[in-house]
């Protein structure tokens, strides 16, 4: 790994000591970066440089039109909370693209955390097994969401058909919900085993997940 | 519930929501419970409290968290969790087990926080005893405050005692007391060393002729933009602007702009060269 001095960093970026440690107090510069190293002058400080460059670059370049909160979630997804927004929410395959125009309705956030891409990915999967098509997969999008009040990964989604109608229950994984002889479609998806395979899928593109 | 309770004696009451809490003698609640002020004049053993306001005149075990909006202590308060609040007095004594979070936090007696703590404006008159890091917006310390990890604020100022193990990080640093860190960081540095050890040597120095010196290191590492330092003991100074007033005892000096030594001072290098004072 290529390191940068803390000197000839500051030298070639023409920033002050003020300004990298305030940087660094406000987690726009991750403390992992501050390597110790022993040179022949004492102890030193020196950073990878292929990473300090870019983001010393990016800070210049933006902190005048974001605060410095702002500027740290934007800047690493490691340093920022573990949220992912709606536009990544493409990315995730187990999420059905046609029924993200529906999650982002019925659900906006400004970020989705492990709980919320468990449930849409539980969704589509209920969908795709149930083989609903068109409106009845918006609808039941819509009916899950509404249904997850307790926001537990320990749950399972039940989808199941009540007539020509489709609905959904969110229950505890421990206790199975056991229907009446009129109900025939019915599907269960594990949100926890959902979040597990999002969280290794996904884990070099998200890693605050 | 506008329920009230009102211990005198002995008393146990179980969870829920009251409006008024007072402990007179010995009370105990094994379970949450929400109020809107909790007075305890005698003593009280509870779990989970949620009040508006707290004031404890007596001695407050909680076998818990407390989050509240506005909280006195005059007595002794112990937490066995956190205690999250918006206003924290302590002028008696207070640990804390878990974190502490209080937005404005004023100590007046002695403060244990075990947990990490972050405040607002932090100022201490008395002695707190911080086990996990101190992250406050303004510290102001006329007291002894003793950190293990970092301190880290906007604003530091303080004529009393402040030692960190790790680093001390704040855009401007106003210290005027005694400090003692691993490093000393940030934009405007202001050091005058004062100790009762080095008043007396310098007193008995005066009158006995004697030669006592207190070298004391007070950090191993000064940076900043711009430093001003007198009777400061350190490793490494390292700075843009940097002014080493009087009686300083500084290892290696590294400066990439303007600097200034004292005659009284000894500096040992300067920008990688041994350093003479005739040279100047």
């Amino acid at each position: 790994m290529a390191l940068i001095s803390k000197k000839e960093l500051l030298q070639l970026t023409g920033i002050s000591y003020g300004q990298l440690y305030r940087w660094k107090r406000e987690k726009l510069i991750p403390e992992e970066w501050f390597i110790k190293q022993s040179a022949y002058t004492g102890q030193e400080t020196f950073f990878p440089r292929e990473q300090i460059l870019p983001r010393i670059a990016a800070i210049l370049e933006n902190k005048d039109k974001y605060s410095l909160t702002e500027l740290s979630r934007l800047l690493s997804p490691e340093t920022a909370p573990a949220l992912i927004d709606g536009k990544a929410l493409s990315r995730i395959e187990e999420i059905a693209p046609d029924l993200l125009p529906a999650i982002l309705y019925f659900y906006p956030k400004q970020s989705y955390d492990l709980y919320d891409l468990a449930l849409f990915a539980a969704i589509s999967e209920a969908a795709e097994r149930l083989r609903l098509e068109g409106e009845q997969r918006r609808e039941i999008a819509e009916r899950s969401i509404s249904a997850s009040t307790l926001r537990q990964l320990d749950s399972v989604l039940t989808v199941f058909a009540v007539g020509a109608d489709y609905h959904a229950v969110l229950s505890k994984a421990d206790s199975p919900l056991v229907f009446d002889s009129t109900i025939h479609n019915a599907c269960t998806v594990s949100l926890s085993e959902a979040a597990t395979g999002i969280k290794m899928k996904y884990r070099d593109l998200f890693p605050a997940l | 519930m506008t329920q009230n309770i009102h211990i005198d004696g002995h008393g146990t009451f179980s969870g829920g929501a009251y409006r008024s809490v007072s402990v007179n003698g010995l009370g105990r609640c094994t379970e949450p419970f929400t109020c809107q002020d909790i007075t305890v004049n005698g003593s009280l053993s509870t779990a989970d409290i949620t009040a508006e306001t707290l004031c404890v005149n007596g001695h407050l075990k909680a076998q818990g968290s407390i989050t509240s909006k506005a909280t006195s202590i005059n007595g002794m308060v112990f937490l066995d969790e956190n205690l999250r609040t918006e206003d924290l007095r302590v002028d008696g004594n207070l640990t804390v087990s878990g974190s502490l979070h209080a937005e404005n936090v004023r100590v007046d007696g002695r403060l244990k926080c075990c947990g990490v703590m972050t405040a607002g404006p932090f100022a201490c008159d008395g002695i707190a005893s911080l086990e996990n890091g101190l992250f406050a917006q303004s510290v102001d310390v006329d007291g002894v405050l003793t950190v293990q990890g970092n301190i880290e604020a906007e604003h530091m100022e303080s004529d009393g005692k402040i030692s960190a193990t790790a680093q001390i990080s704040a855009d401007t640093i106003r210290l005027h007391g005694m400090v003692r860190a691993d490093e000393i960081v940030g934009d405007s540095i202001e050091i005058c060393y004062k100790s009762p050890a080095r008043a007396a040597a310098s007193f008995l120095n005066s009158v006995f002729g004697s030669n006592l010196c207190d070298n004391t290191r007070s950090a191993n590492l000064i940076e900043a933009t711009s430093i001003r330092l007198e009777s400061v003991c350190a490793g490494v100074v390292s700075g843009e602007h940097v002014i080493i007033g009087k009686n300083c005892q500084i290892d290696r000096l590294d400066c990439t702009g303007d600097f200034a030594i004292d005659p009284s001072s000894i500096v040992r290098l300067v920008n990688g060269t041994p350093y003479t004072p005739s040279a100047q």
